[in-house]
């Protein structure tokens, strides 16, 4: 008897142990994988998803600076579309050399959309990249935007 | 005179080309002896392990239960051996380990759905909820809006209050009070697909404060910087406010229904809480 409790009891540490480690991962993939928590001079917050209305799809990002900052946005957005919402293929990449109105300046925060033509059967998700700068430092964090 | 050993092997050796049946016959008059009468035990532990061996050589495996069984049935009369059967091989199920497995399952089964249910996750902050209300505000442009900041008013946060009437929000989600010496710099608006972003930036020499307040009508989540662990929840009117150090700043995060505030900055924890309060306050 003494034995069995003994090894009863082992045997639950071993396994909670065990679950432990795994447990995060599998409780943030019931959320949704977000990026890890960090601290910047620059960054405060930031967010991102994809709105989809109809057969047009739009990425937004927004972005809060610690402070004022002379450049502050998205660096890039790559967009990827699924059919069966769970293969995904890039369709689409914004660049803020190429978009003006994915970078602001002299601001303390930021945000703004694009546009893409899509499919309304569709499932989309980006990938984002946000930035904020100033006087020759910055910080950029990437994390996924997914359709809400 | 020949010795003892030799005297002793040419005694049991007279077994040796005796058969089994004959053996066996050997072991059950042995064990039908009258009581009192003893047994030469070295010349029955020989009959056996002649018996043994031969099966051996033979190639014959014996279940003990069979073995038993036979040696009842052949070397003792019936009646006359207690019943102490050998126990028959037992299924062990382990059910220590199934209770272990089963515990463990059902704590992580709760893990999961607790994290789910809560739709808040402390160490990410990333707060969600659900939208009741729809979205009675101005067409979506996705326009940058900058107001002139009313350097007339007292009152902080005057141009982001005076729309959140004019939208019938009557929630009071703004600060009525900032530090002494901070000045607002910028007023800006964001008209978004599903959300309204507005942000307040006040500065005091090299010092820095940010108000910002997102409109939600759907879902997402909300990154905000730390450097460290939880620094401490202020509760006020069932509204818990998240203090958070962001390197040299102060970060409070809270969720009032669909709208999501933050307040940053280079601010202490007194006066986090001092604004904090005047959210309240007339």
């Amino acid at each position: 008897m003494k034995y069995s409790i003994k090894s009863f009891f082992r045997g639950v540490v071993a396994l909670c142990l065990i679950c432990i480690l795994f447990t995060p991962n599998v409780a943030f993939a019931a959320v949704k994988p977000p990026v890890e928590p960090q601290a910047s001079d620059y960054l405060s917050t930031y967010y991102g998803y994809v709105s989809k209305s109809g057969n047009t799809i739009q990425p937004v990002f927004g972005v809060s600076g610690t402070g004022m900052m002379e450049n502050i946005g998205a660096y890039s957005i790559y967009l990827y579309e699924s059919r069966d919402g769970t293969n995904y293929t890039l369709v689409k990449t914004f660049n803020y050399e190429s978009y003006s109105n994915m970078m602001a300046h002299n601001t303390s925060s930021y945000a703004s959309y694009m546009s893409y033509s899509g499919n309304a059967n569709y499932t989309y998700k980006a990938y984002i990249c946000v930035f904020a700068g100033r006087n020759g430092g910055g910080d950029a964090r990437y994390f996924w935007g997914y359709q809400v | 005179m020949p010795s003892i050993p030799d005297r002793k092997n040419q005694k049991l050796s007279r077994f040796d080309p005796m058969s089994d049946e004959e053996l066996r016959a050997f072991l059950q008059l042995d064990a039908s002896k009258p009581e009192g009468e003893a047994s030469d035990m070295e010349e029955v532990l020989y009959v056996m392990e002649l018996l043994s061996v031969r099966r051996k050589e033979k190639g014959e495996s014996r279940d003990p239960y069979q073995a038993f069984e036979e040696f009842k049935a052949h070397y003792a009369p019936e009646g006359s051996f207690p019943e102490i059967a050998p126990a028959k091989p037992k299924i062990h199920f382990r059910w220590n380990r199934v209770v272990a497995i089963a515990a463990t399952l059902a704590l992580l089964l709760g893990m999961i759905m607790t994290v789910g249910a809560s739709k808040f996750d402390f160490f990410q902050i990333i707060a969600k909820w659900t939208k009741e209300t729809f979205y009675t505000g101005k067409a979506i442009s996705g326009n940058q809006m900058e107001a002139e900041p009313d350097i007339t008013s007292d009152f902080p946060y005057a141009e982001l209050q005076s729309i959140l009437f004019e939208q019938n929000v009557m929630e009071r989600i703004v600060p009525t009070w900032v530090p002494e010496g901070f000045e607002q710099q910028e007023f800006t608006s964001y008209e978004l697909p599903q959300c309204k972003d507005y942000h307040a930036y006040h500065h005091r020499g090299e010092e820095e404060l940010n108000f910002e307040v997102k409109e939600w009508f759907v879902e997402v989540p909300l990154q905000v910087e730390r450097s460290s662990s939880l620094l401490e929840v202020y509760t006020l009117e069932g509204i818990d406010y998240y203090i958070f150090e962001n390197n040299e700043e102060l970060q409070v995060v809270w969720v009032s229904n669909e709208f999501e505030c933050v307040i940053s900055g280079d601010i202490s924890l007194l006066e986090a809480k001092q604004m904090i309060d005047s959210i309240k306050k007339d």
